[in-house]
């Protein structure tokens, strides 16, 4: 029966979803753990053992809260908009390899895929923030769709490297070719690395992430595009955003880090401990830094990471030529 | 470049404080350790032989800062002397907008308000914080929870210092000042 | 049989979605609807087994171009908040029947071009690939500097005029910055 693809990519998308679902959630406790840990505080520690019930108790008290609509919002797309981002932030999870059988389809053209659905998710929120009628949404709305689709200009040719290298656009071939020749990031020497530190940098600031932060700047524009939010839209949003967070680790660390192939631990323990490691220095580089200012963030895109990318992809088809 | 180090730096400082202990104190399930003298409600006292000490003078309503005092007098026989003397027959103590400056402790001249060492428990209704006459009087049970002073121990730390006496006269001219007697220095007792 | 049935499902999204573009008041409106329009294509293109340029398409034109004119949409016409477009169709009829001549045109010169039949050997990605870099090259390359026209056209137009820049041509004389004169009033 699992043979049929219907009934096994069904399955397959209800555990992904159920997993992943349950694991945004538990990143919220996570981040705010480890954020109190930054500050010398203690995280959540009332609700349940360690805190771990936080997010039930957030969640209840999201969906109790009332649910305003503002008069003058666009009535269909202002309702649409969340689901569309969680959509979209889920989606991307389909092709990427968590053990060398348990993948939701091997596209051809995964990277292509997951890099397309990703930074199309600048997209729906600034539906949201269009659809709330608000200026300041707007604002932020628009300077979260400007640092989108800059960023991805280096995402994207910082992916291409990983493709170059292993010859391959599909997620499972790249892993197995990790498998056999070697993590991407150590190998080969500097272009690797260089790389990975791109792909990472833009994924934060695909995800909004601080130090990439400013469409939803908390000290300014209130929370950005997403401000006529409230209750469960709102945490439909927030776990969008978590989730992308989480999908692009996993996508950085499949196609820089190896994916699931490593020394004698069973590979889905791998995969997680690397997406594990990518995000706890995702919520590190939050509690850390500043936040750049809008024209700080975009020169620092188009002056120096895509030429910094172009030569990678540079280097990297040169040493595909002349590897030994 | 000074970018980079920067951030470096900083990423080095969150790792660090992240291994660390957290400094939180997980009040109320842990208490503070709290300095020897401190001072943060308040209580009534009764003297040895359980008569209430406050005459309901009004001093402590009147030098109060903030105006939380608020004190009603009448004059009773009292219940151990059988003698009529003033009592307080109301008096509440407003804790949210005290200021902790002891001054009512200082001017009470029969030693009767204090302040305790432990502090009020935070409530849900203003009322939780607003002390009563029953409940300054079961505060000042303990002899333990009292503070460190009151108005006697603060009068002696603030009386005036002894004058220096005056130099013993020299020998040639004591059969001259001899006979004159040495007055005797007025007491300067002002409270 | 799914095929047809998956096709025949989208084409009716796309068709419903393209007259949506047309018809919607709101201008903002019609352009998520034509990001419904080229998600439709992106199926399409899935259905015919080509799967690049599906992914392509969403790259480009969702995540463009339909940026772009958002952009443009927002940046340009601002009535009280609100951008909405009036729809009097006059011509009613006459345009129904430009329509249908151009749909006949466009429907004849498709069905009688010989189209090549397609031949994929190993995915579609390398084949195309490889035709851009060794039968197509030349038309490659020109679209690359093509773009790079467009690109530096781009530039040149939004590029913020100087002071000294003034052209003879523009209108009006605009007074020339003059230096104050220390002491004197202008």
């Amino acid at each position: 029966m699992m043979e049929n693809p219907w009934i096994s990519g069904l399955v397959y998308s209800a555990v992904l979803v159920t997993v992943l679902m349950t694991a945004i959630a538990w990143i919220s406790w996570f981040e705010r753990k480890v954020a109190g840990r930054m500050q010398s505080r203690l995280g959540p520690t009332l609700v349940g053992p360690f805190g771990l019930f936080q997010p039930l108790a957030d969640a209840l008290k999201a969906l109790q809260k009332e649910g305003i609509v503002p008069k003058d919002a666009d009535p269909f797309l202002y309702r649409f908009a969340p689901p569309l981002t969680m959509a979209l932030a889920l989606g991307t999870a389909a092709v990427i390899p968590f053990t060398p059988h348990f993948l939701g389809s091997d596209l051809d053209i995964g990277v292509l895929y997951a890099l397309a659905l990703s930074g199309m998710m600048a997209f729906p929120i600034w539906i949201a923030s269009w659809a709330s009628n608000n200026k300041y949404a707007l604002i932020g709305g628009m300077r979260m769709v400007a640092q989108g689709i800059s960023y991805e200009i280096p995402m994207v040719l910082a992916a291409l490297v990983p493709v170059v290298l292993s010859g391959s656009l599909s997620l499972g071939d790249i892993v197995e070719y990790q498998h056999v020749n070697g993590w991407f990031v150590l190998w080969p020497p500097g272009v690797g690395l260089g790389a990975f530190m791109l792909f990472f940098t833009t994924a934060l600031a695909e995800g909004n992430r601080i130090p990439f932060d400013i469409p939803e700047a908390e000290s300014e524009l209130v929370a950005g595009p997403t401000t006529e939010y409230t209750a469960i839209n709102w945490t439909i949003f927030a776990a969008s955003e978590y989730g992308h967070s989480v999908i692009t680790s996993a996508l950085a660390s499949t196609l820089f880090l190896g994916g699931w192939s490593g020394p004698w631990l069973p590979p889905l323990a791998w995969m997680v401990i690397k997406t594990s490691v990518l995000f706890v220095t995702i919520t590190w580089i939050r509690w850390s830094l500043l936040r750049l200012r809008s024209d700080q963030l975009m020169a620092l895109c188009w002056k120096y990471l895509v030429p910094f990318a172009l030569m990678l992809l540079l280097v990297a088809g040169i040493w595909t030529h002349v590897r030994p | 470049m000074g970018y980079l180090t920067a951030t470096v730096q900083s990423l080095y400082t969150t790792l660090r404080e992240s291994l660390r202990t957290p400094s939180t104190i997980e009040y109320p399930k842990v208490k503070r350790v709290r300095a020897p003298r401190i001072r943060a409600s308040f209580a009534l006292t009764r003297d040895a032989q359980g008569d209430e000490n406050c005459i309901g003078c009004k001093k402590c309503e009147k030098v109060c800062p903030s105006e939380v005092i608020a004190v009603t007098m009448a004059k009773k026989p009292s219940p151990v002397t059988t003698k009529a003397r003033g009592y307080a027959t109301d008096f509440t103590l407003n804790l949210q907008a005290c200021i902790v400056c002891e001054l009512c402790v200082q001017v009470c001249p029969t030693d009767a308000i204090i302040m305790v060492k432990d502090q009020e428990k935070p409530g849900y209704e203003r009322e939780d914080l607003t002390l009563t006459m029953d409940r300054l009087y079961r505060n000042g049970e303990s002899k333990e929870r009292w503070a460190w002073s009151n108005a006697t121990i603060l009068g002696e730390h603030q009386k005036p210092p002894e004058a220096p006496k005056p130099p013993a006269p020299a020998v040639a001219a004591a059969p001259a000042a001899a006979p004159a007697p040495v007055p005797a220095p007025e007491k300067k007792e002002g409270a | 049989m799914l095929e047809q049935v998956a096709f025949f499902v989208v084409a009716v999204v796309m068709l419903l979605a393209a007259f949506r573009v047309v018809t919607a008041t709101n201008l903002v409106h019609t352009v998520l609807w034509l990001g419904v329009t080229l998600g439709g294509t992106a199926v399409a293109f899935i259905l015919l087994e080509a799967h690049f340029l599906a992914a392509i398409q969403i790259i480009l034109y969702t995540g463009g171009v339909l940026t772009l004119m958002l952009f443009g949409v927002m940046l340009t016409q601002r009535q009280q908040g609100v951008t909405t477009v009036g729809n009097p169709s006059h011509h009613l009829p006459a345009g129904f029947v430009l329509a249908a001549a151009v749909f006949a045109m466009l429907a004849g010169a498709i069905f009688r071009t010989p189209l090549p039949n397609a031949v994929a050997q190993g995915s579609n990605t390398r084949a195309l690939g490889v035709a851009f870099l060794t039968e197509h090259v030349l038309a490659f390359e020109a679209l690359s500097l093509l773009l790079l026209g467009a690109v530096l056209g781009a530039i040149v137009i939004a590029r913020r005029r100087d002071a000294g820049d003034e052209s003879e041509i523009a209108g009006p004389a605009i007074p020339a910055r003059r230096k104050l004169e220390i002491g004197g009033s202008r």
